[in-house]
């Protein structure tokens, strides 16, 4: 069996074997440029007088059709959407419990539900007049944002949006805000230069921000629920990368207590800190991801946490469980060769849907590879579920969002799989056998 | 700074149609480009063509490129738009395939493996290739293909973890088949 770095060599050698040089291409394009170009003005003004007689013969069809729409809605009065959330499908980002739940749309909205994800509403902060936006693919693509939220619970909840000003030195600021009721109402906190960053809140009060720069990452800490920060420490990120470790778009912090803390970096380095984030120290785990990477843990309280581990992209994935506030970690397996969805509610019940790239490449109707664990991923039990992991005409794709609130409540989500399917929020009240379609959306 | 003020003007300028502007901001993205189109196509001759084609495209949408963002990831997405439009079409998957993997291979054991990895390419679907040869021959990081490919970072990690995953499943199944 090929390692991850055999397969990356092999990969670029096959590809190189069909790319040869081509150092004319930027003279060929040059010249194929002006040639097609002089030709396509030739064809336009051929075109043109054809386009106007079309144009003509169109304005006419569509003047009566708007007359005919004019008369049909006088006739039929027309049903308004109730509610701009209805009948679409979010993401969850936590759901807090059976009924209430978040999503952090697209890196700058976000939504929320009181009933089981039916509907959504925009409960977003106000954007700020500067606020940084990029655009994808060939800007037919949506708008994206490199701003954050962090849901603390179902009242409360912060974002930090990116803007620019000349105010700032570099131009770029984090701006944060903070509900206490749902989204209803937001309060703007403190400013910080900087972009990229990571939020961590153990509480209403206490939180920490890391703002990367370019050689250091800035760790602040607010008590007043991000009404100010105050720098803490800068973080250097010293420590080698892994070999071959997978990229990770910004660093993420987690914090345990007021004082015991995990920053995991962009190049994949987990390290730890006692003292609230002044110094930090590499944390010792029982397994070296080399090729692999790990998760941010995850903190069920003060001594229980998890860690999601995986020797290489092409590994099975492992648990890694402490019980003593994170001193030592212990190796617990997660079922399956590949992990597409998984969570914990606390430290001890947990599921996973699991199985092998054969499965999900096989035939669609493979039944649902659901697994749970009531003694903290010790023993996996599979779960008989009345649904497929993706669906008979490939019309939705599998099942690869799960999110359980409680023994019984989850969530799921199927992504579309095709450009004309359509995706699905799911929903059980039986810890995973039965799932309903609560929500289908294009 | 001041390399991003030249960089500024020469878009303002492509944008008035002025062609040398275009083809000096363009110029460094054709190589990329072209890498990108072969991984895609595994043609040298098609990837040339796409690559052409999505240079007249881009020349064409040039207005469309907003203020601040590079070149780069907008032009690799219309080449990447470029290689669906060719990979779509059954006679040209059917009939060049073969050709091409005889015409390029010299050393016999680089041939049967490269020649095996390719097929084992081709199977996996666009999105999944797509992330695979950006990643892993255009050494991009993942946040630049997800603004190439319109998706989260989220959606391009877990399309790159499920495409190694398929894609070593094929290499090591074709080589037990054998």
């Amino acid at each position: 069996m090929r390692t991850d770095s055999e397969l990356r060599s092999e990969f670029r050698s096959a590809l190189e074997a069909v790319t040869p040089p081509a150092p004319w291409l930027g003279q060929t394009v040059k010249k194929e440029l002006g040639t097609k170009l002089s030709t396509r003005r030739a064809d336009r003004a051929r075109v043109q007088l054809r386009f106007g007689l079309n144009v003509v013969a169109i304005l006419v069809l569509l003047a009566v059709a708007i007359a005919a729409v004019g008369v049909y809605l006088t006739l039929h009065q027309s049903v308004v959407p109730a509610h701009p959330g209805a009948g679409r499908v979010f993401f969850p980002t936590k759901m807090v419990t059976a009924s209430t739940g978040w999503s952090w749309v697209g890196s700058s909205e976000l939504w929320r539900t009181t009933d089981g994800g039916v509907n959504w509403t925009n409960v977003s902060p106000p954007s700020l007049p500067d606020r940084l936006v990029h655009y994808a693919g060939d800007l037919h693509g949506p708008a994206y944002y490199s701003d954050v939220a962090y849901l603390l619970d179902a009242t409360h909840a912060w974002v930090a949006e990116t803007g620019h000003s000349a105010a700032f030195g570099a131009g770029l600021y984090i701006a944060t805000f903070r509900t206490t009721d749902g989204g209803k109402t937001w309060h703007e906190g403190a400013s910080l230069g900087g972009v990229s960053p990571a939020l961590y809140f153990l509480d209403e009060n206490h939180g920490w921000l890391l703002l990367p720069t370019q050689s250091s990452l800035l760790l602040y800490t607010t008590d007043d629920g991000g009404v100010s920060w105050k720098p803490t420490t800068s973080v250097a990120e010293t420590v080698p990368p892994p070999t071959g470790s997978p990229t990770i778009a910004s660093p993420t912090i987690v914090f345990s207590s007021l004082t015991t803390g995990w920053l995991l970096s962009t190049d994949g380095s987990l390290l730890v800190t006692h003292d609230g984030g002044a110094t930090w120290q590499v944390q010792p785990l029982p397994i070296t991801p080399e090729a692999g990477g790990v998760s941010p843990p995850r903190f069920f309280d003060p001594q229980h946490g998890q860690i999601i581990a995986w020797a290489s992209s092409a590994s099975p994935a492992v648990l890694l469980v402490t019980s003593d506030g994170g001193s030592t970690w212990v190796v617990r397996s997660i079922p399956g060769e590949i992990q597409f969805g998984g969570n914990f509610i606390d430290a001890s019940h947990g599921w996973v849907i699991a199985g092998s790239a054969a499965d999900f490449d096989a035939v669609p109707g493979v039944p649902l590879p659901l697994y749970r664990t009531e003694d903290g991923g010790l023993t996996w039990v599979r779960i008989p579920t009345n649904v497929v992991w993706r669906s008979q005409d490939g019309h939705v794709g599998p099942i690869d969002i799960l999110v359980f609130v409680d023994q019984n409540n989850g969530f799921a989500v199927r992504e579309k799989y095709m450009a004309n399917g359509s995706t699905q929020w799911l929903k059980t009240t039986d810890g995973g056998r039965t799932w309903t379609v609560v929500v289908e959306a294009p | 700074m001041a390399v991003q003020t030249v960089s500024m003007t020469l878009v303002q300028d492509a944008k008035k149609g002025d062609q040398v502007a275009f083809m000096s901001l363009l110029e460094p993205s054709l190589e990329p480009g072209y890498r990108l189109a072969c991984g895609m196509l595994h043609d040298h001759q098609a990837a040339e063509d796409a690559v052409q084609e999505a240079a007249l495209k881009a020349w064409r949408k040039m207005g469309q490129l907003r203020e601040g963002h590079e070149l780069r990831p907008w032009f690799l997405g219309i080449v990447a738009n470029e290689c669906r439009t060719v990979l779509r079409s059954r006679w040209w998957s059917v009939l060049k395939w073969p050709e091409s993997e005889h015409a390029i291979e010299t050393s016999p054991d680089s041939a049967l493996s490269g020649i095996e990895l390719r097929r084992a390419l081709r199977r996996l679907d666009m999105d999944k290739r797509l992330v695979l040869v950006l990643h892993w021959y255009l050494d991009l990081p993942l946040d630049e293909i997800s603004v190439i490919t319109g998706s989260s970072v989220h959606a391009v990690e877990s399309r790159l973890q499920r495409g190694m995953a398929e894609l070593r499943r094929r290499m090591e199944g074709g080589r037990d088949a054998n």
